[in-house]
C-alpha cells in the first residue's frame, strides 16, 4: 500500500468524468474481451521427464546460474491443473522459485483415461510420488528433496512422507492441506453416507466426471459466480483486473476428473471415517502415522479458505512429528493463497525465506 | 476548510454487491448443510444415474445387435493405443540413451549445461 497521504477527494464533475470514461472503456474493452484469445498459462520452459497416463513430471529449466543443492517437487492437487503455480510471467510461483535459485519439478495430472479407473490412493502414494522422487534423484544426482503439496496434493504428500519416514525427504511444505475432514461441513453434508451412493456413481461413469466436481466446488459459494461476473463488468476498463479474472476463471473451470477407485476410497476413508484425524488410515494395508514425519515442516493456511476451512487444516501441525515445524496463517482464500497479487506479496517471499536455509 | 466528499454511487453499489454476496453465500451454505438438501440432491443424482445406466445398456444392446462397438469399447481401445504409444516412446528413449552410451550416435541436441548446486542463502538482514 502507498505510504503517502490520502489523495484529495474528487469533486462531482471529476467523478462524473471518471464514471463516463469507465463506461466508455467497458463497452470498448467488453467487445475485445469476447474476441481476444485467453492468456497463455503454464508456459515456463520445461522438460517432461515422465508422462505416464494421468501422471506428468515436469522439470523447469533453471533461470539462475547457481541453484540450491536440494531440488524442490511441487505436488499438485488431483482435481486441478498445475499451471496455478505457473500462470503468466511475473505471476508465476515457478518462475519466482527458479529466479530465487531453486531447481523446480512438478508432479501434475492429466485427466485419467477410461482404462485408469482402477487407480486408487495406493497408486498415487506408493507408485506415482516414489517414481517422481526416483526420477528427480536420477536427474539431479541428489538424494534429498523438498516436497511442496497443495490441497489434496498435500494430503498425498503427507501420506507418502509418513510411509517413507526414512526416505529422501529433506523438507515438507503443505499449502492449505486438510486433515480433519469432519470440519469440511459442506462436503460432509453432500457426501452423507445415507444418501451418497459412490459405488453407483463410479460404476456408471468409470471415473468421477469433472463437471460434477466443478458443480460441487461452485456450490461452495453459490453467489460467487454471479457476483464475479458483475465485478468483471464493473472492472472491464481495468486491464489488470480483466487479465487476472481470465486467468483464474480459466483455471477454476479447468477441472480434472478423478480416477474411479481413488474417488471410491477418499469419501470412505477421509470424509466418512475421518481416518487421517481419528487414526486408522491405511494405504494398501500399510498404517499411516503422521507422527513419523520428522523432517522440517511448514504448513501455510489461508484465513478465508472456503474450500479447506482453517479448522480442517490446522490440526495437521500437531499431527506431524517434526521438531522443526511451523504453521503460517496468511490472508487470502484457497486459491489467492498460492497465486495472484496476494500470493506474490505474502506467500512467495515467506516460502523462500523458510526454504533458503533448509535447501543447502 | 475541507469540502464534503460527494457521495459515490459506484462505491455504494460495490459495497452492496459484497454484502449481498456474503449474505447469499451464507444462506446457501446453511441450506446445503441440511439433510433435506443432501437427500434431495442425491435422490436427483440417483435418478439421473439410473436413467444413464438404462440408456447405456439399451445402446450397448442395440450396437451389439448391429455388430458395432460401443463408445466405451472404442474409448478403451483408444486408451490402450495411447498406452502402447507411451510405452514405445519410453523404449525409444531408452534405446537412444543406450546408443548414446556406446557412442553409436551423437545426441541430436547438446545437453544443456546444468547450474552448480552450490547456492547458499543470502546473509540475513540485521534487525534495525
Amino acid at each position: 500500500m502507498s505510504g503517502g497521504g490520502a489523495a484529495p477527494a474528487p469533486d462531482l464533475i471529476d467523478q462524473a468524468r471518471i464514471a463516463f470514461d469507465r463506461a466508455l472503456q467497458r463497452n470498448i474493452k467488453g467487445i475485445g474481451y469476447f474476441t481476444s484469445p485467453a492468456p497463455v498459462l503454464g508456459a515456463s520452459p520445461k522438460d517432461v521427464l515422465i508422462q505416464r497416463g494421468t501422471m506428468n513430471l515436469y522439470h523447469y529449466r533453471p533461470m539462475a546460474d547457481e541453484v540450491y543443492r536440494v531440488p524442490l517437487l511441487l505436488v499438485m492437487a488431483t482435481t486441478n491443473r498445475g499451471y496455478v503455480f505457473d500462470m503468466v510471467p511475473g505471476q508465476s510461483l515457478v518462475e519466482f522459485l527458479l529466479k530465487a535459485g531453486y531447481d523446480v519439478f512438478m508432479l501434475d495430472w492429466s485427466p485419467p483415461r477410461a482404462d485408469e479407473k482402477h487407480l486408487g490412493l495406493a497408486d498415487y502414494v506408493l507408485d506415482f510420488i516414489p517414481a517422481c522422487v526416483a526420477r528427480i534423484a536420477e536427474e539431479t544426482g541428489e538424494d534429498e528433496l523438498t516436497v511442496v503439496g497443495y490441497c489434496f496434493g498435500g494430503v498425498l504428500s503427507v501420506l507418502w512422507a509418513a510411509l517413507h519416514a526414512d526416505g529422501p525427504m529433506k523438507n515438507l511444505v503443505c499449502f492449505t492441506t486438510p486433515v480433519d475432514f469432519s470440519r469440511m461441513e459442506l462436503f460432509q453434508a453432500w457426501a452423507d453416507k445415507r444418501f451418497f451412493d459412490v459405488d453407483r456413481l463410479i460404476d456408471t461413469f468409470g471415473n468421477c466426471p469433472a463437471d460434477m466436481l466443478y458443480a460441487a466446488f461452485d456450490l461452495l459459494r453459490p453467489a460467487g459466480r454471479i457476483a464475479g461476473n458483475i465485478r468483471l463488468w464493473d472492472n472491464m476498463w481495468n486491464d489488470d483486473f480483466v487479465k487476472s479474472y481470465r486467468m483464474f476463471d480459466r483455471w477454476t473451470s479447468d477441472m480434472l476428473p478423478l480416477a474411479g477407485q481413488y474417488f471410491r476410497e477418499t469419501p470412505r476413508q477421509l470424509i466418512w471415517d475421518n481416518q487421517l484425524m481419528e487414526g486408522g488410515m491405511t494405504v494398501a494395508g500399510r498404517p499411516v502415522d503422521l507422527a513419523r514425519i520428522t523432517a522440517p515442516f511448514l504448513h501455510v493456511v489461508a484465513e478465508h479458505d472456503h474450500i479447506v476451512p482453517y479448522a480442517a487444516s490446522h490440526p495437521l501441525i500437531d499431527k506431524v512429528g517434526s521438531a522443526d515445524k511451523e504453521e503460517v496463517v496468511l490472508k487470502g482464500g484457497h486459491v489467492s493463497l498460492v497465486a495472484g497479487a496476494n500470493a506474490i506479496r505474502r506467500l512467495w517471499p515467506r516460502l523462500d525465506e523458510w526454504l533458503q536455509e533448509r535447501s543447502t | 476548510m475541507v469540502s464534503p466528499t460527494p457521495p459515490d454511487p459506484a462505491a455504494f453499489f460495490r459495497d452492496m454487491l459484497g454484502q449481498w454476496e456474503n449474505a447469499a453465500n451464507e444462506f446457501g451454505a446453511n441450506l446445503m448443510k441440511s439433510g433435506e438438501f443432501a437427500r434431495t440432491v442425491q435422490g436427483a443424482t440417483t435418478i439421473s444415474l439410473k436413467a444413464q445406466e438404462a440408456a447405456h445398456e439399451a445402446m450397448s444392446r442395440a450396437l451389439a445387435a448391429a455388430n458395432m462397438p460401443s463408445r466405451s469399447e472404442v474409448a478403451d481401445i483408444a486408451a490402450r493405443l495411447q498406452g502402447v504409444e507411451e510405452r514405445l516412446a519410453r523404449i525409444e528413449a531408452l534405446l537412444s540413451a543406450l546408443a548414446g552410451d556406446r557412442g553409436a550416435a551423437a545426441p541430436a541436441t547438446p545437453a544443456r549445461p546444468k547450474p552448480k548446486r552450490t547456492k547458499v542463502p543470502p546473509p540475513r538482514k540485521k534487525p534495525a
